[in-house]
């Protein structure tokens, strides 16, 4: 029995979790599978003799979980001028403190 | 604030929207712009979207507003070097997690690919599905009828808050822990996420744990994406409860900050999406509390306490996984400020109301009392102080021991009870209680009340030791914790001999027949004092119910009697005296003092009310309402809709629809939430033409009320009454109901117009 441990830059929620171990478990040979999401990276218990690397990355890969390819997609990149919290677009904003904030707060605003 | 976790939240919701974006983008083009995207049973649509942005999902093509919006709050990872405050930022990622989520969780319904499908797997209750029977999937979201029927334990204190378990715990022992132990306590679980595939939900069913509705453990899916219905739950509690109207974003999140106590356990390794949604989570005021090594948020702010804890699962000081999960659970109330009331009843299973709802199955069952077989009754009666020796309890006749498995025996559970504010009217009070006493031990069912009680105790509690004197020690710990203010001494007696069982029978049917003949005689007219209820305005805070003899509460669960009961019990509490006064309208029922008296406790919001009028200001509703009556003016009479009907009304909404017209105190006329048992009362809408003017009525309550309706439609003259009343079965539009109506000859047809 051997082990790997492959670097899956796209993997970063349980819900692909799901997936990874959907595609590698069912490959003949495949013993384990312990998929993180938390990391990245995807640790396999195979048998040598019945599956093989190539094989493993390939399944991923079919999968859309390519072994170190891609990355976590950022829609918003930074720029020169900081980006304000966007609770304003939320609907219309209250920009003096209200006062059932001060209200409901909490006791050590008291003090 | 935390930069680990800023950077990581930041990042999962980019992704997260990323992908929700690609996903709606692929299903437009398969299915097209208007493919219909719904959530079960609800009127709040994708309710965190709609509770936030006010939008209304109801297409495929509607998501794109969702997700556009989404990206609006949306931000670049902080950088390496510059230290900037991240908060605004995290709420920011967060939110737009939750909104991509909940798109994701839309377009899975627009392919059918939820609820998730989980073989093996049968709920005890869960939101139901046109296709499926509550086996062999998961829940999905919880939906409106649920959610309002849980509204007045929410409110009252019985159910204090929610978990939401996001993965899988340390071991399924640990698993089993930590949800006892927030059943103990009577917190709501709700379930989702995994860690390398496993979910806390395979935890509990290979564990044979009991999940669905009726064992407040609800399994919402095996990804963190599933987490969106949790906070759907509680931006409906905001919406439902609150009296707050869709858009009200900053007051939903304040609403749940202040009154809906529910965090979040994170069990096993934090990824970013879990990161992200509970970000999210943070917004409403929902605290995380993880079970391995992660940053803390510690300073308080958008959280009451604590905003992010870490408790590693291995270093909680502990000898055994039980000890370590009452740890973690406490802590996690202690961070959300949670008020939990325990009662320490020495039984030898495990105790608490998550318990209420449990079935024992012939199968499973170890003896039962009542039912087919044999008869068991439960008689609670008022004795002289010293007639009574508290905490006595006795077992007469012969014991759980004698009996074969499987086998059934009489039995009466007769209670003593003497106390300096007891009165004979709180008998019945006190003994509808039993009910929720007893089958609070995990492993017992109870079913029914006087002589029609029907009891099991499962194999499982047998072999823990339960035996018939433990009902009498559940029945001692509980009326003393709950009404000590009017129990002073009691004394139980656990009787199976059988002729004492005849002799205490006959007293007791003696005694419920009085009963019976004394609650026919409490009219409105006898009594000068009404009774309020506001325990919901913690939820619903310009509502009041005026509850009179002939008027129970809108839930259903308070009656003139029980509200006595509870204000002598607790003389500051939610259930006040309300002295009738000056009767201005003897008809339509205004009163001087209950008009007083709804315009104070309303804050002004409600100057008047009448009793006995829907079309002249009307009590106002909370959300717990068990039927909807609304006005159907074509037919010159009332529907009433049972919250556990789905189906469409011929006033062209669902049950879900009106409710959010009949409910957050508001007094529209014309429509109102009520108790069902108000519709047999002579007062019901008795300004108006009283019952006769029910031309339509959920199919629901007719069945499960015929014995009651029977009675109604004798006393208003007509014995075919009920069967001139359609109900969805017969037509869900007005022309269909005009034409049944007439063909049956309805009354409302020829009596005096509504309007």
């Amino acid at each position: 029995m051997e082990k790997v441990v492959l670097d899956v830059p796209t993997l970063w929620a349980d819900h692909h979790v799901l997936k990874v171990r959907e595609a590698l478990l069912p490959l003949e040979g495949v013993k384990d599978v312990y998929a993180s999401s938390a990391w990245k990276k995807v640790l396999v218990s195979y048998d040598p003799g019945k599956v093989n690397v190539a094989a493993l990355e390939k399944a991923l890969a079919d999968a859309n979980y390519p072994v170190g390819e891609g990355k976590m997609p950022m829609l918003v990149q930074p720029t020169e001028k900081r980006r304000d919290p966007a609770w304003a677009e939320m609907a219309y904003r209250v920009t003096e403190t209200n006062r059932v904030d001060l209200e409901m707060s909490g006791e050590f605003r008291r003090y | 604030m935390s930069r680990y976790i800023a950077t990581r939240a930041i990042r999962g919701s980019n992704a997260l929207v990323a992908e929700a974006e690609a996903l709606l983008k692929q299903a437009v083009e398969e299915k097209g712009a208007d493919t219909p995207v719904a959530f079960p049973n609800t009127a709040y649509f994708l309710p965190v979207t709609f509770g936030m942005l006010a939008h209304e999902v109801n297409t495929l093509g509607d998501l794109e507003f969702s997700l556009a919006h989404a990206k609006k709050l949306l931000h670049p990872l902080p950088e390496d070097n510059l230290w900037v405050p991240y908060l605004g930022e995290t709420l920011d990622s967060g939110m737009a997690t939750l909104l991509a989520a909940e798109a994701i969780e839309g377009v899975r319904f627009a392919y059918g690919e939820e609820p998730t499908l989980y073989p093996g797997l049968e709920l005890a209750g869960s939101t139901s599905y046109p296709q499926l029977n509550g086996t062999g999937h998961l829940n999905g979201p919880i939906d409106d009828i649920q959610l309002r029927s849980w509204g007045i334990q929410l409110v009252d204190g019985r159910m204090p808050g929610f978990a939401a378990l996001v993965g899988a715990a340390h071991s399924n022992e640990a698993a089993v822990a930590i949800v006892r132990e927030l059943q103990r306590r009577n917190i709501l679980t709700f379930l989702c996420g995994n860690t390398n595939g496993r979910s806390v939900i395979d935890q509990l069913h290979e564990e044979g744990v009991e999940m669905g509705y009726d064992t407040y453990i609800v399994p919402f899916g095996t990804d963190t994406i599933s987490a969106i219905y949790p906070l759907g739950f509680a931006t409906r509690s905001a919406l439902t409860f609150g009296g707050l109207k869709a858009g009200q974003w900053r007051d939903i999140l304040i609403y749940n900050k202040f009154r809906v106590f529910a965090f979040v356990l994170a069990l096993g390794e934090v990824d970013d999406l879990k990161y992200a949604a509970a970000a999210g989570a943070i917004s409403y005021g929902f605290p995380t509390i993880a079970d391995t090594v992660i940053p803390e948020i510690l300073p308080t702010g958008v959280t009451r306490y604590e905003h992010v804890i870490s408790m590693p699962w291995n270093e909680i000081e502990a000898e055994t996984e039980e000890e370590r999960a009452a740890k973690m659970v406490q802590r996690a109330i202690e961070v959300r400020g949670v008020k939990v009331k325990i009662t320490e009843v020495p039984v030898p299973v495990a105790y608490g109301s998550a318990f209420e709802g449990e079935v024992v199955r012939r199968a499973d069952m170890r003896a039962e009392f009542g039912g087919k077989n044999s008869r068991a009754f439960e008689y609670l009666l008022m004795a002289p102080m010293d007639e009574v020796e508290d905490g006595k309890i006795e077992l007469i006749g012969p014991g759980l021991d004698t009996l074969d498995e499987g086998g059934s025996m009489d039995l009466a559970l007769v209670v003593e009870v003497a106390g300096r504010k007891m009165q004979e009217d709180f008998e019945p009070v006190l003994e509808r209680q039993f009910h929720y006493f007893i089958n609070g031990a995990s492993g017992i069912q109870h079913i029914g009340q006087r002589d029609i009680t029907w009891i099991r105790i499962s194999k499982a509690a047998a072999e823990k030791g339960f035996d018939l004197k433990h009902f009498g020690d559940i029945l001692y710990a509980r009326f003393h914790a709950d009404f000590g203010a009017i129990v002073d001494k009691l004394q139980i007696k656990i009787i199976t001999d059988p002729d004492l069982h005849a002799e205490w029978l006959a007293k007791a049917r003696e005694a419920y027949d009085f009963r019976n003949r004394r609650l026919a005689d409490l009219t409105d007219d006898a009594v000068d004092t009404f009774y309020s209820c506001i325990l919901c305005q913690s939820f619903a805070p310009t509502h009041v119910c005026v509850v009179s003899p002939q008027r129970l509460g809108l839930c259903g669960a308070y009656n003139w009697l029980d509200c006595k009961a509870s204000y002598e019990i607790n003389p500051t509490g939610p259930n006040q005296p309300i002295q009738k006064g000056q009767c201005l309208d003897d008809d339509k029922g205004y009163f001087a003092g209950v008009n007083e008296y709804a315009k104070m406790a309303s804050q002004g919001t409600v100057e008047e009310v009448t009793m006995y009028s829907i079309m002249e200001n009307p009590m106002t509703a909370c959300g717990c309402f068990e039927c909807i009556v609304m006005v159907i003016p074509e037919a010159n009479g009332v529907m009433v809709v049972s919250r556990e009907d789905p189906s469409m009304t011929p006033a062209g909404m669902t049950f879900s629809t009106l409710a959010g017209i009949a409910g957050g105190g508001l007094q529209t006329p014309g429509i109102m939430g009520v108790g069902k048992f108000y519709l047999t009362s002579p007062k019901f809408v008795s300004a108006d033409g009283g019952f006769k003017r029910i031309v339509w009525m959920s199919s629901f309550l007719k069945e499960t009320m015929a014995e009651e309706f029977k009675q109604v439609a004798e006393r208003e003259g007509d014995p075919d009454l009920i069967a001139k009343i359609a109900d969805e079965t017969i037509c869900t539009d007005v022309e269909g109901l005009l034409a049944y109506l007439e063909s049956v000859g309805h009354p409302a047809l020829t009596m005096d117009m509504m309007f």
